[in-house]
Formats: structure tokens, sequence, C-alpha cells
């Protein structure tokens, strides 16, 4: 086991908030919110948090300037250094968390300002939407030093913005800014600095407003089924789900039980 | 090379009392050249990255951090007098500032 980096500081990183019907994890670790472990988040406590509060959405950001500087470097290099064996399952286990922000029945939203660098960048990549203040800055530089992406960024990142665009920003470690994050279709909007948070909880508002909860959980549920790959269970959970939808929606209607 | 007009020298030490003052959320009249990004203003080295950004798209610069950083190891820049010199140079070499020999 590693300790201290298998062990993060879960509960202590995220701070949890609720706006109205959006609910904030806000990651917060020194002023560039680093992040010490890949157990970042408490998944149990998220999903709890979610079902007790109804709430359609969640936005993810950083507390302060940056969204987050991604891992803490020390710690991977310890970490390696003990054991590269274990250090590939804690990494597998972080992936984990990642897939389960990517699979919430719920609509995830990344408020990005300052540095949303590595890890941090795989976090916003696992949500539905990133939302960039003009002063947000983006980069893997992992292979600056040596290393790559390892929390899911050499694959959701390509599902996203393409192969060879995300094989170059990936290689050359580079820093890009908020404008040209967006014609990379790296984020969703570019709003004015430090308006990010503001934002997402108000174009999140506007999206669920009026939505119940089954309906957007389905319509992310089919989308998730076919990232997945599995098209013939996409197909027939799509049409499961639409005859749910449906049926519930006559039995609104009180049309149940035909002419 | 580039050439480095006293225009432009103003105009570079605008932008950064400007980017601290608004970062750091601290009046303009209260930085001076000796003021201490770190110490004083509770800032970091992204602070730096971000405004090498916006001095990149302002002047077409070309200057990787890598690069840069080779250059800090040496010439830290710790007050905004420092910052401000550094991004003077590197508006005038570009990648080319790691061959400076600092005086």
């Amino acid at each position: 086991m590693i300790e201290g980096f298998k062990h993060g500081l879960a509960s202590e990183l995220v701070a949890f908030h609720v706006q109205g019907d959006v609910g904030i994890l806000t990651i917060r670790n020194g002023s560039q919110n680093t992040i010490p472990s890949p157990y970042f988040l408490d998944v149990g406590r998220v999903e709890s948090w979610v079902d007790s509060n109804r709430l359609k959405s969640l936005v993810f950001t950083g507390f302060g300037r940056n969204f987050s500087a991604g891992a803490d470097v020390k710690g991977i290099n310890e970490a390696a250094g003990k054991s590269a064996k274990l250090l590939a399952e804690t990494l597998d286990e972080g992936k984990d968390i990642l897939d389960f922000i990517a699979a919430m029945p719920i609509i995830t939203v990344a408020a990005i300002g300052g540095a949303c660098f590595g890890a941090g960048l795989e976090i916003a990549l696992a949500c539905n939407f990133r939302i960039s203040g003009a002063n947000a800055l983006f980069a893997f530089p992992e292979s600056n030093i040596g290393i790559m992406p390892g929390l899911g960024g050499t694959f959701r990142l390509p599902a996203l913005i393409g192969h060879g665009p995300a094989l170059e920003f990936i290689v050359s470690g580079r820093v890009v800014g908020a404008d040209e994050a967006m014609k990379m279709r790296l984020v969703d909007r570019v709003v004015p600095a430090k308006t990010h948070l503001e934002a997402s909880v108000n174009f999140l508002e506007g999206l669920v407003k009026g939505k119940d909860k089954p309906q957007i959980s389905s319509i992310i549920k089919t989308f998730c089924n076919w990232q997945d790959g599995n098209k013939e269970l996409a197909m027939k959970e799509e049409s499961r789900l639409f005859a749910e939808l449906a049926s519930k929606l006559a039995d609104k209607n009180g049309k149940r039980g035909g002419r | 090379m580039a050439t480095i007009t006293d225009e432009i020298k103003s105009e570079v030490e605008k932008i950064i009392y400007d980017f601290f003052s608004e970062e750091c959320e601290v009046e303009i009249s209260d930085l001076k050249t000796s003021t201490r990004i770190i110490e004083d203003l509770d800032g970091d080295s992204l602070l730096f990255v971000e405004l090498v950004e916006i001095l990149k798209k302002k002047y077409a610069l070309d200057i990787q951090l890598q690069t840069l950083g080779k250059y800090l190891i040496k010439n830290p820049a710790e007050t905004i007098g420092q910052v401000i010199e550094l991004s003077q140079l590197i508006i005038e070499h570009g990648n080319g500032i790691v061959e400076i020999v600092k005086r």
C-alpha cells in the first residue's frame, strides 16, 4: 500500500455546496489546488449528497484563482519509487473515480479559471461541459517532465478534440489559453475572467429548468452506453428508457390504457 | 532579436501592474517594483505563466515555458521589478533569452 498517496484526504480536498438546484464541488488544496492522490473524491459521499439534495446538475471548480495545477509531482515520484505496480493500481482506481464522474446521471460542468493542468484537466475532461474564464490556461505538462497523463487524458482528450490535435497537445506539453482551447473544442464556452462559476451555474439552471431528473438521467445513460462502445446495449437501452418516460407521460396525461 | 521601444516598455509595465493588481486584488498604488510576488502578494509561479501567456498573445511572441524555466533557474524573478525586466527581455529575445548571461 502506498500510504499518503493511496489514501488522499478525499473528504478534506473537496468542499460541497448547493446553490439553488445546482451542486458545487470545489477542489481546495493550497493556491494551486494540486491533486495529492488519485483518490481525490469520496464517490460514496458524492452519490448520497446528490441524492439527498435531489440535484439535477453539478459544477466542479477550484477554490481561488486556479482550477487545479494537477497532480502533486513529489507524491508521484515517491509512490513510483516505492512500487510502480502499486502506483499503476492506484491510478486504475483513480480512473474509476473519473469514470464515476463521467457516468453521473446528472449534467456536469467544469467551471475553469486559472490553471487547469494534468490531473486537473483530466477531471475537467470527465465532465459533460467545460466553461472557461478568459484567463484560464490548459496543458498536459507531464511530457515536459518525462511522464504522461495517467488519469484518462490519453483517451478522453482524443475522444473530445480528435486524435491528431490531442496527440500534439499531450506530447508537446504546451500551454494553451482559453481562446485557443475554444478553437480546439477543448472547452465549450469562454466567459469573462472570474465569471466562470457564475456562468456555469446560470448555464445549468437554464439547461435543466423544467426537466425532471429521470429524463436527464435517461439521456445521459444512453450517451454513456454509446460512448462505452456497446452499441447494441445503447440502442436497446434508448428504446427502453424512451418507453419508460413516455409511459410516465401517458400516466400523467391520463392516457393509460389506450383510446 | 526584436527592438523594444520606450513606448512598449511603458506598455509592458502597465500590463504587469494591472495584472498583479487584478489577480491579487491589490490597489495599483500599493504595488512597487520591490513588491515580492510570493511573500507580499500571496502569489505563485502560475501567475507568471498566466502573465507570459498574455504577453505572448499581445506581442505574438515565440517563447516556450521550458526555455523560460531554464532562464529562471539562474535568474529568478521574485519582485514586480524583476518580472518587468524579464518580460521586456522576453519580448526582445523570445526563446533566445536562455543565451543571455545576466550581468
